[in-house]
């Protein structure tokens, strides 16, 4: 262990050594952030092989098995190994830059939280290797299906596993956000002057702080049901499979505004930077974020509206409730473009992309949130195409944006705008072709998590075409990998200089990548956005030579 | 000014376009169907209204205030009491009216009455149904290959009882715009009224392993009369 | 009370009221019954939240009135006053840094341990052990890297 006694860090390339022991939340951000990305492939493959088979009706490629896998490892992929790692990468990197600390509260725990995290991803994935395949019972394991009688093999406990293993990563995470916010932040950062993104992130650690430990207590009950005795989820136990939906979606609903709200936080930062202009209401929007935080405790059941085993009424109530603080976040975002003067740069054509797909994936969520019309809708195509607005239309449309808004500060190089457009364009028709019909079908009857599906009219012509429009994703996303590689790796990036933007927080004022304590020097804090009065103040003063 | 409006009517249309693609929920054939498809009509279009004016502010902010690389001055207001308050009541007046139309709506397509003309007990089990009338010997089970018809009277207050032996199923029939959970260990019921004579087909909403996409069942919706002979009769065939 | 404990404070109120909210909005008329599934659950996030403040509240207590520079007094100051005070001009922050720690193999190691720990539930004792006494190296090895850094 020469690295534990080595000598004091030098500015050079990193080796591949200093990745395996850093302590350095930049560089445990952005192997986040890679990692994240090939899951975001990985989970993005398992879909276009699903799209392949329902191209046309009847089965051509697969077999229902092989299916039934594809779509739960896609599910489970995508929400705890891609969506949510991505916005903890960011914010790894970012809130401790925003807030003017030198790391985290504590550094060797936010290293193990990421190592846990791919090992999680990395045995929950393991399951393809197994002779029974990896698990297949949908991202929310329902039992009795979920318990060894129905899904027996080993694929179902590395998911379980790897679940637990993850979920502890996102606990330790949280605990470290949590501590650099209240401990770590700059003389004269206020709680009032914290950045929205950083906002996020604390509401955001709040919620894992307390629905992860529910799941992963779920979990070990799951596991103990498959491998000693049914004792928690099955009626023959005297229990009831009703019990794991509860701990499940108590988790399960602040976990959407897990995957939601560091990206709400993104669209804060980038909104104003875009258009000119500070943050429309900044408390207003610090409040809705706590708000939605809290409201989003109370919504759990709306999950299990047809289960017949819940108050549909008080879980309707409350989900109502959550669309308040959303649209005033909307409204928030248009006052702030509002006069102001947009420049129509790749981060902030994402960040559009968002506004107008959240939208639609909000307003529909209003239908899910009414019983009555979620007898129809649940479980169908509609929620497939919901839940994708919302976590591809808006979370991983946010991403994009972040990723082309923070890498010149994380890399010092500027990706390509012509291909971050061309990856815009692609991605928005792609994604829209492939997921508005999906709305339709649902309604029609067409039911989610189905290896296939009648020839009934025109259910094979919208499946065709949603087919093909994913390919158009597919092709959006290699250009941005391609993007990522020939602007950093390659080096052929513009360089950056420390504030390519007119940023706002704290990060902008850094050199581009910031050094190893991130601030040489601190500009006054006076604000929510030092670095925006850094410049006025800059640019009022006579140069003086 | 480069030709703002027509920028504007363009995405304005293409509001309106998704929006109306936004989906339409299939024509009920079921008493309570009919409810629940009035209120998913007030949503749709109170969610189009919604849709046009919110995409319609974002659309015209971009147009609008795009940078053309003038000096024009940009707006320092960051905040409007006012302006606030009314973003925070507009959505609270709209959800609660939206509750108050769901809640009402909800009490009718869940009502219980104390003695239905007619209970069907359906099980649900891997991966098949089955249709057992009570009060006769009539049962109906699904064979691979040969899926179930449930036979219903049009007219009459129907009771089904969903109990699965198994893991958990949905019982959906998208034409009467219903779907309940089927779980082992308790007993979930619904009550409808079918209004139209004709087939309609069902299916297992809930994934439930393996060949879930293959648990398919057929409603033959028919004159009560008929019904009650079929049902006489032992249940032979279709009537 | 610093702003930081007020926040968790809020959260268990606002998840206690909530508990009790949700009983009896839980009651089910069909069947006579309340859901205790939601109403434990959202009572634990109460009590997890209350028990933030207390515990923090405790250290924040001693370090008003206890030992100066014993450890629960250290962590009470981190605690209390967290909130940094006043206006900051231009400052160079390295010269009042505290030293960051050092490269560490303990998280990856640790990381492989629970993993071991994790397969070694499903696929028996002979991954399990080996796993547990890498727990318990990578335990000792954490703290007394944490003793060398200080």
């Amino acid at each position: 262990m020469t690295a534990m006694t080595g000598a004091p860090p030098v500015e050079e390339p990193a080796r591949i050594i200093d990745y395996l022991t850093t302590t350095d939340h930049k560089k445990i951000g952005v192997m986040y952030l890679v990692t994240a990305v090939g899951f975001l492939v990985v989970g993005g493959i398992l879909a276009l092989i699903m799209r392949a088979e329902l191209a046309f009706p009847e089965l051509q490629l697969l077999d229902e098995s092989t299916y039934n896998q594809l779509f739960t490892m896609h599910g489970t992929g995508m929400i705890f190994f891609a969506i949510v790692p991505l916005g903890i990468g960011f914010a790894n990197y970012l809130l401790p830059l925003q807030v003017g600390a030198p790391d985290v509260a504590f550094p060797r725990l936010n290293a193990l939280s990421y190592w846990l995290y791919l090992a999680g991803g990395l045995v929950a994935f393991s399951g393809f290797l197994t002779a029974s395949g990896a698990a297949a019972f949908g991202w929310y394991g329902y039992p009795p299906l979920s318990n060894e009688t129905y899904s027996p093999g080993a694929g179902p406990n590395l998911w379980i596993m790897g679940l637990i293993l993850s979920g502890a990563s996102g606990i330790l995470g949280s605990v470290n956000f949590i501590a650099t916010v209240f401990t770590m932040r700059a003389p004269g950062m206020t709680m009032f002057r914290v950045p929205i993104f950083t906002w996020n992130i604390l509401v955001v650690s709040l919620l894992i702080l307390l629905t992860f430990p529910v799941l992963t207590a779920a979990l070990a009950l799951l596991f103990i049901d498959r491998t000693v005795s049914n004792a928690f989820f099955t009626p023959e136990a005297g229990s009831n499979s009703i019990l794991w939906q509860h701990l499940f979606w108590f988790f399960g609903h602040p976990e959407v505004y897990i995957m939601a709200l560091p990206f709400f936080g993104v669209v804060s930062e980038v909104v104003p930077v875009f258009s000119g202009k500070r943050i429309f209401g900044y408390r207003a929007l610090v409040f809705a974020t706590v708000l939605i935080g809290a409201y989003s405790f109370s919504v759990w059941a709306h999950h299990m509206f047809t289960t017949g085993a819940v108050s549909n009424l008080f879980f309707a109530a409350t989900s109502f409730l959550i669309a308040i603080p959303t649209g005033v976040k909307f409204f928030t975002w248009i006052a702030t473009m509002w006069r102001g003067r947009i420049r129509l740069a790749t981060p902030m054509l994402f960040v559009i992309g968002f506004l107008f797909q959240f939208l639609v994936g909000g307003i529909s969520g209003v239908f899910l949130a009414s019983p009555p019309i979620d007898y129809q809708a649940h479980d169908s195509y509609y929620v497939v195409a919901h839940m994708h607005y919302v976590l591809f239309g808006g979370s991983a449309f946010a991403a994009f944006a972040a990723f082309y808004f923070w890498i010149p500060k994380i890399s010092g190089r500027m990706l390509s705008e012509g291909l971050g457009k061309a990856h815009f364009w692609l991605v928005l028709i792609g994604f829209n072709l492939t997921f508005f019909p999906m709305h339709q079908l649902g309604l029609d009857g067409m039911a989610r998590r189905v290896a296939d599906y009648p020839a009934n009219p025109g259910w094979g012509e919208t499946n065709l075409v949603i087919s093909l429009a994913s390919g158009l994703i597919a092709v959006g996303t290699a250009l941005f990998v391609w993007n990522v590689v020939r602007s950093v790796w390659m080096g052929c990036g513009a360089p950056a200089g420390h504030d390519p933007w007119g940023g706002h927080s704290l990060e902008w004022a850094t050199s581009s990548p910031p050094p190893h304590h991130n601030f040489v020097a601190m500009p006054p804090i006076r604000s929510e956005r030092p670095a925006w009065d850094a410049r006025q103040a800059a640019a009022a003063e006579p140069r003086d030579g | 000014m480069p030709r703002p409006p027509a920028r504007l009517r363009l995405a304005v249309i293409a509001g309106l376009a998704a929006v109306a693609l936004g989906g339409c929920a299939p024509q009920p054939v079921s008493v309570e169907g009919e409810a629940v498809k009035t209120l998913y009509d007030i949503f749709l279009a109170v969610a189009a209204a919604v849709f046009v004016v919110v995409a319609g502010l974002i659309g015209w902010s971009i147009v609008r205030y795009g940078d053309r690389g003038d000096d024009r001055q940009i707006s320092s207001t960051h905040e409007n009491l006012r302006l606030e308050l009314l973003w925070w009541a507009l959505p609270t007046v709209l959800v609660i009216v939206l509750f108050i139309l769901t809640a009402q709506v909800l009490g009718r397509v869940d009502e219980r009455t104390d003695d239905p003309g007619l209970t069907v007990t359906v099980t649900g089990f891997q991966w098949q149904w089955r249709f057992a009338y009570e009060g006769s010997d009539v049962v109906l089970t699904g064979l691979p290959g040969e899926p179930p018809t449930l036979v219903l009277p049009v007219g009459e207050r129907v009771a089904l009882d969903l109990e699965s032996p198994d893991v958990i199923h949905s019982f959906w029939v998208p034409q009467f715009l219903i779907k309940r959970d089927v779980v082992p260990g308790r007993t979930n019921r619904i009550e409808l009224t079918v209004e139209e004579p004709g087939t309609y087909s069902g299916l297992c909403g809930e994934f439930c392993g393996l060949l879930h996409h293959r648990m398919r069942f057929s409603i033959e919706a028919v004159p009560a009369d008929a019904f009650h002979a079929w049902l006489e009769g032992g249940g032979e065939g279709i009537p | 009370m610093a702003e930081e404990l007020r926040f968790f404070l809020r959260v268990a109120l606002y998840a206690a009221v909530l508990t009790v909210i949700y009983w009896f909005a839980s009651y089910n008329p069909v069947e006579g019954t309340y859901d205790w599934a939601g109403t434990v659950l959202l009572a634990a996030s109460a009590l997890a939240a209350a028990a933030v403040v207390a515990v923090a509240a405790a250290f924040a207590r001693r370090a008003l009135h206890g030992r100066p520079g014993s450890p629960p007094a250290l962590l009470g100051r981190w605690l209390l006053f967290a909130d940094p005070g006043g206006e900051a001009d231009e400052q160079p922050l390295s010269a009042g840094l505290q030293p960051l720690p050092r490269a560490s193999w303990w998280p990856l190691v640790g990381a492989v341990a629970a993993t071991l720990v994790a397969l070694g539930l499903i696929y028996g004792p002979w991954l399990l052990l080996p796993g547990l006494v890498l727990v318990a190296w990578v335990a000792w090895g954490w703290v007394t890297q944490l003793r060398s850094i200080r």
